[in-house]
């Protein structure tokens, strides 16, 4: 009986995060679009961008390096980005990124305070990777379409 | 005109590719400093006021695949005229030959344990204010060397390190009785707060002084050759709702004439954020050295920690931590019992 009740309730739990889950994705792609600078890719799912927002790959498979492009404090999405992409606040965020750039893991990101500047960024960096809001004018040759 | 012979046309075109040209240099530059105040109660009271480490951090991205990283470090050091010395702490080139693979050369932390390898000089990155107390006699600090690293590979985010080296920063690696210090380590990541290692270290010594080191392997010098080993396991976890950090030591030391020790430590601290930047904390550790050794002598520490650590941005935190201290040298015939209440502002910008 007691094996019963913990199976169901673990079952309710899944669905219910995978519900959580698959409406954080939902929003995503409403509200934002994945850009990238010859990444040598034209669509994502929402995992492998967390993965490599994450510093999973230091490389694109054009074998440039990955830059790492996220919102400032100052930007508008900042929390927003920051729950969806790492489950975390913009200070864990933060701290994040400072841990791994202090042990030497990754370079540095590049933290910007609106999407123009994200977007001039990216457009003069190779291999740099980011996220601006739908509404935002950019090259179709930077947009990477996030697939489920 | 200038004519290039065939092999060394060869030689640039192969590694030109490999080595990439950035479009631009990107070089960050961070600095990391402490203050800390300390009151020891035992049988008298002494307090402190001291200024810590000061730390200059260059990160430089030099091509698409070669990379940086530097830190000059300023210490206290109570032989110089102005109570401080510089010195070099890490000054490595890193060479990302595939994937997530890379090589590295220079000097740097040792991987073998996960405080060595994720925060050795940051105080603003510690958990507590002190180091384990590994770190004053068993855990082999730095090293100048060479490095295979992978990070990240499959979905347990596994990675390795293989380092050669020498630790005791005579730079030498091969002659007489020395050989090649050996560094093998390898973890996995199976969620973004949790990391989870095992290291292995080896280094033979003869003739060596390693209590220039303040937090290095070994206090004392000994003139028979001593084959130095330690085994290293982490598990660190940082969630939302729980931190825990563990790291186990055993260190065997054996000399011909004496014979083998085996010495172990541990060092556990638990954290219960309230929210993100409010964290009280406790734990304890505890170092047991056995009489057969020659490097850092027979001896038993252990500490209880309580604390709290409030952070004000991932850039400025203060902790506050009670320590009750007991510590049996044995080798001096000399025990002590005290209460220790520290606070540490530690910073970076």
């Amino acid at each position: 009986m007691v094996f019963r009740i913990i199976f169901y309730l673990s079952l309710i739990f899944s669905l219910l995060a995978s519900v959580k889950a698959t409406a954080q994705e939902l929003d995503f792609s409403s509200d934002y679009q994945i850009i990238a600078n010859e990444s040598g890719l034209t669509e994502m799912n929402i995992a492998d961008l967390r993965k490599r927002f994450k510093g999973k790959y230091y490389s694109w498979e054009t074998k440039i390096d990955v830059i790492i492009v996220l919102p400032s404090s100052k930007h508008k999405n900042a929390e927003e980005i920051s729950r969806i992409i790492y489950d975390k606040s913009f200070y864990g965020v933060k701290k994040f990124w400072l841990s791994l750039v202090f042990q030497g893991r990754f370079n540095a990101p590049n933290f910007f305070d609106s999407d123009e500047e994200i977007i001039d960024f990216i457009s003069k960096n190779k291999g740099a990777l980011g996220f601006v809001s739908k509404k935002a004018s950019v090259s179709e040759k930077f947009v990477i379409t996030l697939i489920p | 005109m200038i004519k290039l012979k065939p092999k060394i046309l060869l030689f640039f075109m192969i590694v030109y590719p490999l080595v990439g040209v950035t479009q631009k240099l990107r070089t960050s530059i961070n600095g990391y400093g402490h203050m800390d105040c300390d009151v020891y109660v035992d049988d008298s009271v002494t307090s402190f006021l001291d200024i810590g480490e000061h730390d200059l951090f260059i990160t430089s991205a030099l091509t698409n695949n070669i990379s940086f990283l530097g830190e000059i470090v300023v210490k206290p050091l109570s032989s110089s005229p102005s109570g401080f010395g510089a010195g070099i702490e890490r000054a490595r080139l890193k060479f990302q030959y595939y994937k997530n693979h890379s090589l590295i050369i220079g000097k740097m932390h040792t991987p073998v344990s996960f405080w060595n390898d994720v925060y050795h000089h940051g105080r603003v990155f510690f958990p507590t204010i002190d180091r384990p107390l590994s770190f004053s006699y068993f855990t082999p600090v730095h090293v100048v060397g060479i490095r295979f690293q992978g990070q990240n590979l499959g979905d347990l985010n596994f990675g390795y390190d293989v380092v050669l080296g020498n630790t005791t920063m005579s730079g030498q690696l091969t002659g007489g009785s020395t050989r090649p210090s050996i560094t093998l380590a390898a973890h996995i990541k199976p969620k973004d707060q949790m990391r989870i290692g095992f290291g292995l270290f080896n280094e033979d010594y003869k003739d060596v002084d390693l209590s220039g080191h303040n937090h290095s392997h070994g206090i004392n010098t000994v003139t028979e050759q001593i084959s130095f080993n330690l085994a290293n396991f982490s598990f660190a976890n940082f969630g939302n709702k729980l931190h825990v950090l563990d790291e186990f030591s055993m260190n065997i030391t054996s000399m011909d004439s004496i014979g083998m020790a085996e010495n172990f430590s541990n060092y556990i601290y638990i954290g219960v954020p309230i929210k993100e930047r409010y964290i009280p904390f406790f734990g304890f550790d505890f170092l047991s050295v056995e009489v057969k050794d020659q490097l850092n002598r027979e001896q038993f520490r252990i500490k209880y920690f309580v604390g709290y650590r409030h952070e004000f941005t991932p850039m400025l935190n203060v902790k506050a931590q009670v320590e009750y201290y007991y510590s049996d040298m044995t080798y001096m015939n000399r025990t002590n019992m005290k209460w220790e209440y520290k606070i540490q502002l530690a910073y970076g910008f």
